[in-house]
């Protein structure tokens, strides 16, 4: 189990994976997909956490990789239509 | 006012006199007031709307707890009452520090009892102390005070529903980690908390923390709250919180955490 910790002090939250998705300001904690623990609404200039046991990369989620479908589909259209093909 | 003597008594097997108490006999245990039984002197339930008022300069605890009388103490004032409450019951507390740790436990029925600041002002009552709600089925508010000066949890409820509170500052006095502090802890409780301001919840302690706490089975309602120099605003640990409008974070580490199954609706991130 890795552990959080909260400026170098163990916080009492472990779990399998920890992710720290510092642009989003959250912390989340999962055994194996369940999340356990989560926090939001961090703001990572005031505190600082970091994982015993390395901390795990943010998964992208659901909207994130719609916004990059709808991404790709328009730079698409556009290139489509910039060479005549629509 | 002299001392009074307390004595407990129990009846006999044939309720044709009395023996001392057997502590292994409940049942018919009477206790005994200057030779009159507490049944006979205490109420058991309201008959009408009461008002007690306190005073933490001039007041007195021998006192009646009437306006030009008050009691000296939150606490005797709530043990005055009846323990049912069918009636609209009122503790106006007039301004000043009170030093005391306050218990509001037991009360049944269909009324209402309110604990507030006299003045409606919430920074010129201060109590210096906790208060542990326990075991109750009726509404309860407290409101308009500044509370401070407290361990572990400032307002804690325990299996008690229906508890309001409105206009309160709770100061948890802690600006550095020396250990763990709550402002309002719920526990097999339902809570309404409304205008509070929380300040100096500054912790890393890692079990007990969060301004507001929702613990097992509580759930919580919340609303315009503000936090000022706190760690983290809400925790939802095996409980609930609801929350309506927009929170406000001054020098916030985390606006809500959940833990172990305990879920967040409705509060805004930083």
């Amino acid at each position: 189990m890795k552990k959080l910790l909260e400026n170098g002090v163990f916080t009492g939250f472990e779990a399998e994976k920890i992710v720290i998705d510092r642009d989003n300001g959250r912390v989340i904690g999962y055994i194996g997909n369940q999340e356990i623990f989560s926090f939001c609404g961090v703001d990572f200039s005031k505190v600082n956490y970091e994982v015993e046991g390395g901390e795990d990369t943010p998964e992208v989620s659901a909207q994130e990789r719609i916004a990059e479908l709808e991404q790709i589909i328009a730079d698409l259209s556009e290139l489509l239509i910039e060479n005549g093909v629509i | 006012m002299a001392d009074k003597i307390i004595q407990m008594q129990v009846r006999n097997a044939s309720n044709t006199a009395w023996d001392i108490l057997n502590p292994k006999t409940k049942a018919s245990a009477v206790l005994m007031n200057n030779g009159k039984s507490v049944e006979e002197s205490v109420a058991t339930h309201t008959t009408q709307n009461i008002t007690y008022y306190v005073d933490p300069t001039n007041g007195n605890d021998e006192n009646e707890g009437t306006e030009n009388a008050p009691f000296k103490t939150i606490q005797k004032a709530i043990d005055s009452l009846p323990k049912i409450i069918n009636h609209e019951v009122r503790i106006l507390l007039e301004d000043g520090i009170y030093n005391e740790n306050i218990t509001i436990s037991g009360f049944i029925g269909t009324g209402e009892l309110y604990i507030r600041g006299r003045n409606l002002n919430k920074e010129t009552v201060i109590i210096n102390g906790k208060i542990r709600v326990t075991s109750n089925n009726i509404r309860i508010y407290i409101a308009f005070f500044t509370l401070k000066n407290f361990t572990d949890i400032g307002i804690g409820a325990t299996s008690s529903i229906n508890l309001f509170t409105y206009n309160l500052i709770i100061d948890g006095g802690m600006l550095s980690d020396d250990g763990s502090r709550v402002g309002i802890g719920v526990y097999h409780s339902t809570v309404q908390i409304g205008e509070c301001a929380f300040r100096n919840f500054v912790t890393s302690s890692a079990w007990t923390k969060g301004a507001i706490l929702s613990s097992t089975c509580g759930v919580i309602s919340t609303f315009t709250c503000t936090f000022k120099d706190v760690d983290i605003a809400f925790f939802a640990d095996y409980g609930t919180i609801h929350g309506a409008g927009n929170f406000s974070y001054d020098n916030v580490n985390t606006a809500y955490v959940t833990r172990c199954g305990g879920q967040i609706w409705g509060v805004n991130a930083q």
